[in-house]
C-alpha cells in the first residue's frame, strides 16, 4: 500500500469514526439530512432537467434569500421568536415559485427577463432586511452553506418532504410525464396543465429551501440539476432517470461531507466540485466513446 | 367516410392560428367555433392531434410506449393506465405498423418513426377526427408514401385534417384543400388549379398533377 493511500484509508476511518462521536452529532445529522434529501432531489431534479426549467429553480432558490432576511428581520425587531429563516425562505421560495411558473406561462416572450429580475430582487430584498435588523449575522452561511446549522429537526422534515414528494411523483407520475413531454397534447386531454406545472415549481421550491443549510443558495442548484444531469446520460426512461439521480446525489452528497471532513473544505463546495467534476468526467467519456466507436 | 383535407398557404398564413382555434388552444375574438356539434373544449377529447415536430422536445427521456399512453390520458386524480389503455396503445401502435419499437426510447428512432408513434398517440383515444400539423416535414419519400397508405386507411373512419406547407403533399388522397393566407377558401381538389394557387401564394407555382383520381367528389363551401 502506498503511503497516499494510507493516508486516505485513514482519513476514510476518521471520518466514520466521526460519524459515531457524540459530540460531532452535527456531522452525522448532516449526513443523514444530505442523504436522505437525496431522494427529493434526485425525483425533482429530473423534471427540472428534462422539463428544462433549472433557470426557474435558480431564480427560486436565489429569492429564498429574501426570505431568509424577512425572517431574521421579524425575528430580531419584533420578537418573533418562533419564526426561523427557513419559514420565511419557504414563503417567498414557494411565492417565486408561483409567480415565474405564471409568467413562463403567460409571458413567453419577456420569460427570462422577469424571471432575472425575480432571481436578483429576492436576494436584494434579503440584504436589506438583513440591513435593517440590528445585531451581525454570518450571511455566508445562508449563501454557501454551513452543516452546523443542521439539526435533528432537520431530519424530520427532510423526511416529511420526501414522503410528500414520493407520494406526489406515484399519484402523478403519467400526468407530470405528459405535462413535461408535451403541454399541449396534455391540455387537449382535458389536463389543466398550468395547475400541474406550478405544483411541480412547489415542490421544487420545497425541495431547494431543504439543503439551502448544506449547500447554500448559491450553489444548490447545481445538486438539483447535475445528478439528474449525469443519470440521463445512462438511461431513456423517466423513473430510470429517477432513480439514477436519487443514488449519483447521495454519492456526491456523502464523498462531499467525507471529503469536507478530511480535508477541511468548506461543504458546499466540495459537493458541487465532486458533482460538477463527475459529471464533466461522464460528458467528455460518452463523447468519447461515441467517436472511438465511429472510427472502428 | 370522412372528409381528407389539407390545409395549406404560406408561412404567417394563419395556418396554425387555424388549428389553436379549433382545438380550442387559442379563442376567438369574435363569432363561435363548434367541432362536431359542441365548442372545441367539449368536443377535443374526440380529436387526435398529432402537433408540429418542432415543437417536442426529441431527447426527452421516454419510451414509445409510454408517449402513445398519454394518448389515454385523463383529467381524473388517480391516474395510472389500466389493461385496456395499454391494448389500446397497441392496437395504435399496429396500426402505424410500429409495434416493434414499443419499448424503445423515443429519441433513438428516426424522424419518421416518430412521427408515426405521435399518430399512434393521437390514434390512441380513439377520435373521430385527425389533425395533423406538418406531418411531412421530417420524413423521406419512402417513409412519406407508407405515411400515406396509412392515412388513407384510417379516413376510412374518421376525418382528417392535415396542415402542409408543402404543396405536392397534396396528393390524390386528399379530397378537399382549404387555402389559408389571412383568409380562409374552401376547394374540392378537383378545382384546384394554377390560378386558385396564383391567389393565395401571390407568386407563380408549378402545378403538379396527380391524374387518375382527380375526379373524386370533395365538399365544397363558398
Amino acid at each position: 500500500m502506498t503511503t497516499d493511500s494510507a493516508k486516505k484509508d485513514v482519513s476514510m476511518n476518521e471520518f466514520l469514526g466521526a460519524l459515531m462521536d457524540p459530540d460531532l452529532l452535527f456531522l452525522r445529522n448532516a449526513l443523514i439530512v444530505s442523504v436522505l434529501a437525496s431522494i427529493s432531489f434526485g425525483i425533482i431534479g429530473t423534471y427540472v432537467v428534462t422539463r428544462r426549467i433549472s433557470y426557474l429553480a435558480g431564480a427560486i432558490s436565489h429569492s429564498a434569500f429574501g426570505g431568509i432576511g424577512g425572517a431574521l428581520y421579524l425575528n430580531r425587531v419584533f420578537n418573533f421568536t418562533w419564526l426561523d429563516p427557513i419559514h420565511g425562505a419557504v414563503v417567498f421560495a414557494l411565492g417565486a415559485a408561483v409567480i415565474t411558473g405564471l409568467v413562463s406561462i403567460y409571458a413567453k416572450e419577456r420569460e427570462d427577463t422577469v424571471i432575472g429580475a425575480i432571481w436578483a430582487v429576492g436576494m436584494a430584498a434579503g440584504l436589506i432586511f438583513i440591513d435593517l435588523t440590528p445585531g451581525y449575522f454570518e450571511i455566508s452561511s445562508f449563501l454557501f452553506g454551513d452543516i452546523l446549522l443542521i439539526s435533528s429537526h432537520d431530519v424530520y422534515m427532510v423526511l416529511t418532504l420526501d414522503i410528500i414528494i414520493l407520494a406526489a411523483t406515484l399519484i402523478f407520475y403519467n400526468k407530470l410525464l405528459a405535462v413535461c413531454f408535451d403541454e399541449e397534447h396534455a391540455v387537449l386531454r382535458g389536463i389543466n396543465t398550468l395547475k400541474y406545472y406550478i405544483f411541480l415549481l412547489c415542490l421544487t421550491a420545497l425541495t431547494i429551501v431543504l439543503l439551502v443549510r448544506v449547500v447554500g443558495i448559491v450553489m444548490v442548484i447545481a445538486l438539483l440539476t447535475l445528478p439528474a444531469a449525469v443519470a440521463g446520460r445512462f438511461t431513456g426512461k423517466l423513473w430510470h432517470m429517477m432513480i439514477f439521480s436519487i443514488l449519483f446525489c447521495m454519492l456526491f452528497n456523502a464523498s462531499g461531507l467525507a471529503l469536507s471532513f478530511s480535508t477541511g473544505f468548506s461543504t458546499g463546495p466540495a459537493i458541487i466540485l465532486i458533482a460538477g467534476s463527475t459529471y464533466l468526467i461522464v460528458i467528455s467519456a460518452f463523447k468519447f466513446i461515441k467517436k472511438f466507436k465511429k472510427v472502428s | 367516410m370522412g372528409d381528407f383535407a389539407t390545409i395549406v398557404g404560406p408561412n404567417g398564413g394563419g395556418k396554425t392560428t387555424l388549428l389553436q382555434l379549433l382545438l380550442g388552444l387559442l379563442k376567438p375574438d369574435s363569432g363561435r367555433i363548434e367541432l362536431l356539434g359542441h365548442p372545441p373544449e367539449k368536443s377535443r377529447l374526440n380529436i387526435g392531434y398529432m402537433p408540429q415536430y418542432v415543437k417536442l422536445d426529441m431527447q426527452f427521456p421516454v419510451s414509445v410506449m409510454d408517449v402513445v399512453l398519454m394518448g389515454r390520458l385523463s383529467s381524473q386524480l388517480w391516474g395510472r393506465y389500466s389493461r385496456q389503455d395499454r391494448n389500446a396503445a397497441e392496437d395504435a401502435l399496429n396500426e402505424v405498423r410500429i409495434s416493434d419499437y414499443k419499448s424503445r426510447n423515443f429519441s433513438e428512432l428516426s424522424g419518421g418513426q416518430k412521427q408515426r408513434v405521435l399518430i399512434a398517440r393521437a390514434l390512441c383515444s380513439r377520435p373521430k377526427v385527425l389533425i395533423l400539423d406538418e406531418p411531412t416535414s421530417n420524413i423521406d419519400e419512402e417513409t412519406e408514401h407508407i405515411f400515406f397508405e396509412i392515412l388513407e386507411k384510417l379516413n376510412a373512419r374518421m376525418t382528417i385534417l392535415l396542415v402542409s406547407h408543402d404543396l405536392g403533399f397534396v396528393s390524390q388522397k386528399v379530397k378537399s384543400v382549404i387555402c389559408v393566407n389571412r383568409e380562409v377558401v374552401m376547394h374540392p381538389t378537383t378545382k384546384m388549379n394554377g390560378t386558385i394557387i396564383k391567389e393565395i401564394y401571390g407568386s407563380e407555382f408549378e402545378m403538379i398533377r396527380h391524374d387518375h383520381r382527380f375526379s373524386e367528389k370533395g365538399c365544397f363551401h363558398e
